[in-house]
């Protein structure tokens, strides 16, 4: 798979996690990388970059053993860009859909 | 080891123009994720490994960024100084010593040393690639001058492809690496092999390339048994060629279930897909090279296919702003090669030199 669109599907799913819990970055890989081969310096760029462009918050928390991990939380303007992207995914998968033929179209 | 790492990372961030505070963040993140696998039970060694190494992982990491740019003290200057230092050097070798001829070399010192400070501003890992082809043609000019040496002087180009592979050796797999520099390893051999006589039996080094090409093989068991037949093949090939009089003809045939196996096992799955296009530029430039030597008899100047090899990566490689700056070394032994040897204008033909540092001056205005 082309590395630009598959690194564009990651940026969704990682967006699609930290909706559902905050997470660090380590975490998030391992429940990603579950369904999706990923690695994290595919991940911790993404993360870094969304953070930037306001996406995410970020906040440490306390271990009893080890350093302080950073978690990321989705921000409303996060919640708007996923919700964006779910749309433009959806639609997109329609369209390749129906030009297969079907959503259990089989070679 | 954790903090090697991290210095080695944040060693190679200093070189890309970004905010502190972004190049804190990625030396923290790493931090943290060294942490998390030592939790996970792993040892420094396999998580230096799991997270790759910090030359292979910075491009990745500084996608976007750009290189700082530190010009080594009073570059200008010397680029401008370079011609006339060797305009120099050249009367007083030809008035002093009456070495006109090949004293006119110390001109390629000019491009050498815009090369130097030009890409040494931005630490180029490509730098070495692109002195190489300076370095192989003043070794084969003075082997040719002085001591007639132009057969096998030539070789000494192998070099440059082999820089190019080399350099780009943190892109790619060990074996990959491997298989990329096996042809120009077994082509060296075979023709130190030739000069001792060795033609007929030395060509099996060449077996080495599908040797270490099986090695991606997914079956390990059909790898196996591939390997075998290809050391079989080697052994009986020598043994009968050596052992029987006149047997050299005849003797190929051992590789023959090696040969069949290859050809029934067609489905390779090659997990390498990055660097197949450097496998067919390889492919393409060595194809090129045996046609063209073979068939016009143009082995001085039919190495020059192998060029293809460090040109592709730095097109590849190299931003857009050094490209055309490491690009211009080839172009210039390119041409320096086809008009010396066709034209035998050796003493002329240099001149081409002085595009390299006229491309560094027009793209630094």
């Amino acid at each position: 798979m082309n590395s630009q669109f598959k690194r564009g599907i990651i940026e969704m799913c990682v967006l699609k996690m930290i909706s559902r819990e905050d997470m660090y970055g380590f975490q998030l890989i391992e429940s990603i990388s579950q369904e999706v081969e990923v690695n994290e310096n595919t991940v911790y760029p993404i993360l870094r970059r969304l953070t930037k462009q306001g996406l995410f918050d970020t906040y440490s928390k306390s271990m009893s053993i080890g350093a302080p991990r950073k978690y990321y939380s989705l921000t409303s303007e996060g919640k708007e860009k996923l919700d964006e992207y779910e749309t433009e995914w959806r639609n997109f998968l329609d369209g390749v859909y129906r030009i297969l033929g079907g959503s259990n179209y089989e070679e | 080891m954790k903090s090697k790492y991290l210095e080695d990372l944040k060693n190679l961030l200093d070189d890309y123009q970004m905010d502190e505070s972004e190049r804190l963040d990625i030396i923290n993140d790493y931090s943290e994720m060294y942490d998390s696998w030592g939790d996970k039970g792993l040892m420094n060694d396999e998580i230096s490994k799991k997270l790759g190494h910090p030359r292979s992982i910075i491009k990745e990491l500084t996608e976007g960024y750009r290189k700082v740019e530190r010009p080594l003290p009073g570059s200008e200057k010397v680029i401008s100084l370079s011609p006339f230092v060797a305009t120099i050097a050249f009367l007083i070798l030809g008035f002093g010593l009456d070495l006109w001829h090949p004293g006119w070399m110390v001109f390629l010192l000019i491009p050498v040393t815009a090369i130097i400070m030009e890409m040494g501003k931005t630490k180029n890992e490509h730098l070495s690639t692109a002195l190489s082809p300076f370095v192989a043609t003043t070794i084969f000019l003075l082997l040719g001058f002085l001591y007639d040496l132009w057969h096998p002087g030539w070789m000494i180009f192998i070099i440059i492809p082999v820089m190019g592979i080399w350099n780009s050796r943190y892109t790619m797999k060990k074996i990959d690496l491997l298989t990329a520099l096996s042809p120009f390893i077994a082509g060296t051999a075979y023709i130190v092999l030739g000069m001792y006589g060795y033609w007929v039996e030395g060509w099996v080094v060449f077996m080495l390339i599908p040797m270490l090409g099986i090695l991606h093989h997914k079956n390990k068991a059909m790898m196996l048994l591939w390997e075998l037949l290809a050391i079989a093949g080697i052994v009986g090939y020598l043994y009968i060629g050596t052992t029987y009089a006149d047997s050299w003809q005849y003797a190929w045939l051992t590789f023959v279930p090696f040969i069949i196996l290859s050809f029934f096992n067609g489905d390779w799955e090659i997990t390498v897909d990055k660097n197949n296009d450097y496998r067919l530029v390889i492919a393409l430039s060595i194809a090129a090279f045996l046609l063209t030597g073979f068939l016009l008899n143009a082995w001085v100047v039919c190495w020059l296919f192998f060029l293809s090899i460090p040109v592709y990566s730095i097109i590849k490689e190299v931003g857009p702003k050094e490209r055309i700056v490491a690009l211009t070394p080839f172009i210039a032994v390119t041409i320096f090669m086809l008009v010396g040897y066709y034209a035998e204008l050796w003493h002329l033909a240099w001149i081409i030199f002085i595009i390299i540092p006229m491309t560094a001056v027009v793209k630094n205005t």
